[in-house]
Parts: structure tokens; sequence; C-alpha cells
């Protein structure tokens, strides 16, 4: 179970020296240069061949980086740099050469928001477009079905099914955007998680990866995250509030909204403020520095100040998912969901404002 | 008297050169030595961490900007900027002044002080010596510099004679007004633009305050190369041999080889951190600026000989790939100018302990410039009067 912490270029934001043991990296920002990787590997280049290297085919965190497809599941058209045309052969020649770890299989993004009919198509183009890719693939390459069907249940959990078929190393959940949280991202993790029933290859959860899904998900066979959402955080100049003690009791609760909770270190009243942005945070910000500190970072516009915020959400994030990893192996992991919801996300919080 | 909390040790020399140890109270200095600008409590977008990593022993903070945000209150009721920012190594800070008058158009100085009006509200603000002695108290650094009379170099001989009178008088008002619940040192800085007889008055009034330590401001504006390097000589020349010396605002690699030659001991300059922010790197060879389409293909590391974190993962391709897109590449580019200005000082200070200044100075002025031929005249006149030539 791990983070796949997203990268644009190969760099988290606003941390110059991340030591992440798994990264992802967009394809569109690699792909117009890629005869350098004849040469060098794209791990290497972006100097992340000591971690574990996740390719995705959009860039999440690039608001013009939609993904396409048509008709015919031959090809997808990536929005950035502009409007690329890349066929399945262009793909997979792409991916083999350029030595990543993980890719998923070509297909188009068909977000929780698009329409029936795109949902319906992406779904069965997906699967064709992966018996293409598997033909393609080196040896070495861990390819994952990329489950599509956009906010179609019943299209993800046939997706799911026929996928599971095939021999693929693993899978991933796309189509999950930057905005997608709460009730409905979790029946779309519910109905892949009956499509696939039991599958013990890894299975990546697309999309912003909040500390709330990501539990949730957990729970449902998911073995891999993706998540920007330590950065996105940051550059508001919020903090994970999550002090990961023990999580206890539960009820049905999957279709209710929380939020999780956060410090918003843009408010004035952490100006004099001494100590760890969360009690006993084990990261570097919280060893090192006061919330006051990180409040007058902000306040003067020093990226510091967002770069202290990034160590330390993507710290918690790292934590949250140990737990959940410890809860698996103890085989606990059956209430940690209702557990996390009840101690973090209902309510009022006695924070250590 | 009081008595300053500053041991300084010379462990060599070469000629004019000195390789010494400053014991401050947040520990030693190696000299000579270059402290990177942490202008409002933190360098742009590097970590203390990462500097704690790169081996920083000594920051510079700007009490203008500290002292606007977080402002005295905020740093009083963390006692202090160490422990507000979290750097438990030594802090030296500037008076305010020159950030003043280069930063506010409308500052005026009279026998007060520095004169301007508030950029919020436009109301009549005075930065004096007991102001600015207040603000670095309340910061807490490990040195102070008094608050001089900054004037242009191509002032009027009569205002220039003036600023260093001032600037006299105001050391008094300083020393005066320290009132430190820290142990905290106060540096003089020597005017008198590019006059050595004006320089001599401000050496002369500055010496008598018996100071544990010396600056040489008012350089480093523009001036010509061969005014710049002789008044730095003209001062290094006079100013007490058993104190610290400090050059003011300089970081081009080559001034700092130079003018260590000469016996200067501390530099500061924000060049380093403000070139990588336009892609501009240093290298052995000189200036490299990247060029993204021209180096799609360069899988060479920025400097070869480099060791630092960001040469030893990256190539000029993916840097430059990086730029204007990426906030942390200039992250990665401002590591490498910081780490390279680093080991050109323990380079030179190795090379003075052993002896061997003339050929180090001699190695990295002929690559820097590209053969003898290049070098230019200030270069070799300033390093022969360090005793050092390049033939
Ligand atoms: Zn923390
Ligand atoms: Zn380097």
């Amino acid at each position: 179970m791990d983070i796949f912490f997203y990268t644009g270029r190969g760099l988290p934001p606003f941390i110059s020296n991340s030591s992440f043991k798994a990264l992802q990296l967009a394809l569109p920002h690699f792909y117009s240069n890629q005869e350098i990787f004849d040469k060098i590997s794209l791990p290497e280049y972006v100097g992340i061949q000591d971690s574990l290297s996740y390719l995705t085919i959009r860039d999440i965190m690039n608001p013009r980086c939609h993904v396409l497809g048509g008709a015919k599941p031959d090809s997808i058209t990536v929005g950035i740099p502009n409007n690329q045309k890349i066929t399945i052969e262009e793909y997979m020649s792409f991916v083999n050469k350029s030595k990543v770890d993980i890719a998923p299989s070509l297909s188009e993004e068909a977000s929780l928001s698009c329409g029936n009919h795109r949902s319906k198509r992406s779904a069965k183009n997906a699967i064709v477009m992966l018996d293409s890719c598997l033909e393609l693939k080196s040896p070495a390459l861990k390819l994952l079905g990329n489950i599509q069907g956009g906010k179609d249940m019943e299209s993800r959990e046939f997706c799911a099914k026929e996928m599971k078929k095939r021999c693929v190393d693993g899978f991933v959940i796309g189509g999950i955007d930057l905005e997608e949280s709460g009730a409905q991202l979790r029946r779309v993790v519910g109905a892949v998680y009956n499509g696939l029933s039991g599958d013990s290859r890894m299975i990546v959860l697309s999309g912003p990866g909040r500390p709330l899904d990501i539990v949730y998900a957990a729970q449902h066979g998911i073995t891999f995250f993706e998540s920007c959402w330590p950065f996105i955080l940051a550059e508001k100049g919020k903090a994970l509030d999550l002090p990961l003690v023990n999580f206890e009791d539960a009820e049905n609760i999957e279709d209710m909204d929380f939020y999780e909770p956060e410090l918003d270190l843009n408010d004035e009243k952490f100006a004099m403020q001494k100590g760890a942005l969360v009690e006993n945070c084990e990261c570097l910000t919280c060893k090192q520095h006061h919330r006051g500190y990180i409040y007058h970072l902000l306040r003067v516009k020093e990226m510091g100040g967002n770069t202290l915020l990034a160590i330390h959400n993507s710290f918690v994030m790292k934590k949250l998912v140990e737990k959940l990893a410890k809860a698996k192996e103890e085989g606990k992991l059956g209430s940690v969901y209702a557990d996390f919801v009840n101690k973090y996300c209902m309510g009022s919080f006695s924070t250590i404002n | 008297a009081i008595k300053w909390p500053l041991k300084f040790t010379i462990e060599g020399r070469y000629h004019r050169a000195r390789a010494s140890t400053i014991t401050l109270p947040h520990g030693e200095v190696q000299t000579p030595v270059y402290m990177p600008v942490g202008t409002k409590g933190a360098i742009k977008g590097v970590t203390f961490q990462q500097m704690r990593e790169l081996g920083c022993q000594i920051l510079l903070g700007n009490t203008y900007h500290l002292g606007n945000y977080p402002g005295t209150e905020v740093l009083d009721n963390f006692s202090g900027l160490h422990n507000f920012e979290g750097w438990d190594r030594n802090i030296l800070t500037d008076s305010g002044g020159f950030q003043m008058v280069s930063l506010l158009k409308l500052a005026q100085i009279t026998e007060e002080g520095v004169e301007f009006e508030s950029p919020t509200d436009g109301s009549r603000m005075l930065l004096t010596p007991e102001e600015s002695m207040r603000i670095q108290n309340s910061i807490g650094a490990d040195i102070m510099m008094a608050l001089d009379d900054v004037t242009n170099p191509l002032s009027t001989k009569e205002r220039l004679e003036e600023a260093c009178h001032r600037t006299t008088r105001w050391i008094d008002r300083c020393i005066l007004a320290h009132n430190p619940s820290k142990p905290q040192n106060l540096f003089g800085i020597v005017q008198g633009g590019l006059d050595a007889s004006l320089r001599d008055i401000s050496l002369e009034g500055l010496i008598s305050k018996n100071l544990p330590g010396y600056a040489i401001g008012g350089l480093a504006g523009g001036e010509a190369k061969e005014d710049f390097w002789k008044i730095v000589a003209h001062c290094t020349n006079k100013l007490p041999w058993e104190k610290p010396r400090y050059l003011m605002g300089v970081g081009y690699p080559i001034d700092l080889l130079v003018c260590s030659c000469l016996g200067v001991d501390m530099f500061d300059c924000v060049f380093a951190t403000r070139t990588a922010r336009f892609g501009q790197v240093f290298t052995k060879k000189g200036f490299l600026r990247l060029r993204p389409e021209e180096m799609k293909s360069d899988l060479s590391p920025l400097d070869e000989s480099c060791n630092c974190p960001t040469c030893i993962k990256y190539t000029k391709s993916f840097l430059s790939s990086l730029l204007h897109k990426e906030q942390t590449a200039c992250h990665l580019l401002s590591i490498h100018n910081i780490y390279f200005l680093f080991t050109l000082m323990r380079e030179i200070r190795e090379a003075i302990l052993s002896g061997e200044l003339e050929e180090y100075a001699r190695n990295f002025v002929l690559e820097w410039f590209n053969g003898v031929e290049n070098v230019p005249n200030w270069v070799k006149e300033a390093l022969a009067e360090a005793s050092i030539t390049l033939n």
C-alpha cells in the first residue's frame, strides 16, 4: 500500500528535495521530447530512479489537460501542450522506451461529470484498447487496466469484470477529477470493488487523493492512491490536521458528506502561536518550525511557507497510508472508514489552537 | 567598554589574505565566508534544513523587512529571529538604512536619521540609529550593523564627507542605544565613496570605537571595477588586522576571489539566488544561462565538476525544461549557486591554509575567463596587489 505523490514534470510542487517512495509522472510534459529517452530512462531523467514511477496520461493539476477519445478505440487527444493526438502504437512506444515502472493502458478519461453516452463508450473502448496495449507492452513494464465508465456504475463494474479476465499487472480506477470526492466517488469505488471481486493485483485510485477517500478506498481493496491533495492544500496555506491516533467505532455513513480537518495558516490568529502545526507530528516542519513562522511566510508571500506546509501534508498522508497498511495486515481494515469519520470528520474539533 | 561576544582567530595567511574562525553566539564561522540572504526570514524556496546540509554557518536577514513583517512584537514573542524561523546557527542583520534608501524613492537623510514616507499610508516615518538598534536587538542577530548614512558614491565631496562624519556620530548613538537581551555584536560600516581620503576619515572615526568588526560599505553600486578593488584594498590595508572585515553586497564569484585575496573575510549578496530565478548559474567556466530549446538534448550537469544535490541528480535538459514552468526549478538552481559559492570560499580557505592561494587563484581565474588573454586588467592588478600573478 502506498501513495503515488503528484508531480507534473517530475518534481512535487514546492518541494525540491523529495524522498517519496512512489511518484507520478505526467505524460504530456515528456511526450514531445521523447527522443531523449533513447539515451536515458524517464525516471532517471527526472531523478527518481530510486522511487516507484507511475505514468499518468493527464496532468491532474493542469485544468487544460483533458484526455479525450473518439468513437474508434485507436487513439486519444491530450489537451496539453496543444491537443496532441496519440495512437495506441505511439503511446506504447513511448511507455516502453521511457522505462517507467507502471503505466495505465491507453484510454480517454471519462470524468464523473460527463454524460451517459461518453461514460458507456469510455468503458467499452477502454477494454478494446487494453487488449492492443497488452500486445505491445515490453516485459519489464507493469501495465494497469484503465477502468473507465464515468459515473455509470454498470459500465464501471462491467469494465472491471472484463479487465479482470486479462493478463494485466493491476488496475487503475481512472477518470477521477481534481474536484471529485465524497459519495459519488465512493459509489464508483464500490462498483469497481464488485467487478474485481477480491482480485489480489494492485489497484490504483486516480484523482486528488484526499484522506477520507483513501481510507474508504483502502477498505475496498484499493492498494495504491494517486495524491496531489497535500500540495493543493499547501498552495492555499492549509495544513492537514490529522493527529492519526487510533480510529474507533462504526455506523453506516457511506452516503454522507464530511469534511477533513485542516488548519488555515492564513488566519491571523496564528501570528503569535508557538509550536507544531499538529501536536506530536514528526515531520520536519513540525519538528523545526512554529505555526507563527509559517503564518509569517504566507503573509509576506515567501514560497517557503508553502514548502513547509507541503512537507507536513505529504508526511501526514504517508503516515495515514502506513496506518492503513498496518490495519490491513492485522485484518482490522473492516471498520476503519467509520472509525476515521467518527474520529476526524464529524462535528467540531478540539484542535490545539 | 562593552565586551563584545566575538572571538576572531586567524589560522593562516597568504600575503594579504587570511583564513580565520569567527566564534559567535551561535557557533563558529570559517572564513572567508559567503553569507546567503534570507530577506524576509527565508531563503527563496530553500528550507533551512537544506541550508544546514549545504554547510551554511551564517545567514543574513534584512532589518527593514523584518521590522515591517513580522515586526518586533512578534519577534519578541518568539524571543528573537533564531527561534522564530527555526535557525540555530548565526544570523547577521543589516541596519535597514540601505534597504530604505534603495527601496524608497522618498527617503531623505538628516542628522536625526533616515526619513521616509510610509509605503502604506504616506505618513512621515523615521529610522534613527536608536530605532534600528531597537529592531536589531529584537531580532537578536549575532552580528548587527550600525545605521550608516548611505550616499551614492557620485555625490558631491561635501555630501560624502558629511556622510562619513555622520556615520561616525551615529555609531555612538547605536552603542548607546544597544540594549540586548542576548549576546550580540555591532559592526561599523566604512563609508567614503570612491575617495581614499574620505575613506580615511571614516576609517579613523570607526576604528577608534573599537568595534568587534568592520564592514566596507558604499560599493557594489555599479562603480568601475578599477575603483572598486582599489577602495577595497585601501580599506583592508587600514582596517585592524585582528578583526573581521565584511564587504557588503558583493557576490560575483570573481569578486569574492579577488577580495578574499585582498583580505576580506565576509561577503553577502542576493545575486546567487536572484540570478537563479532568471535561469542563470555559476560554473567554473563562467556564467551559464539555461536555454530550453538549445539544451533539449543536453544530458550533462550544470557544471561537470560540481557535487551539489542538483548536479548529482539533474541534467541541463531537465532543468531547462522546468524553467519558468515549475517554481521548484529556481530552488534547484539556487542550491547549485549557493553550493558553488560555498565551495569557492572553502577552496580559497584551504588554499590560504596550505600556502597555495596563488596557484588556486590563477587556475580559477584562467578557467573562469577562458585564458589569460581574456582576464580583465583590474583582476590582474588587484591580484598583483595581493602578491598573486597569473603567469
Ligand atoms: Zn507535521
Ligand atoms: Zn551544482
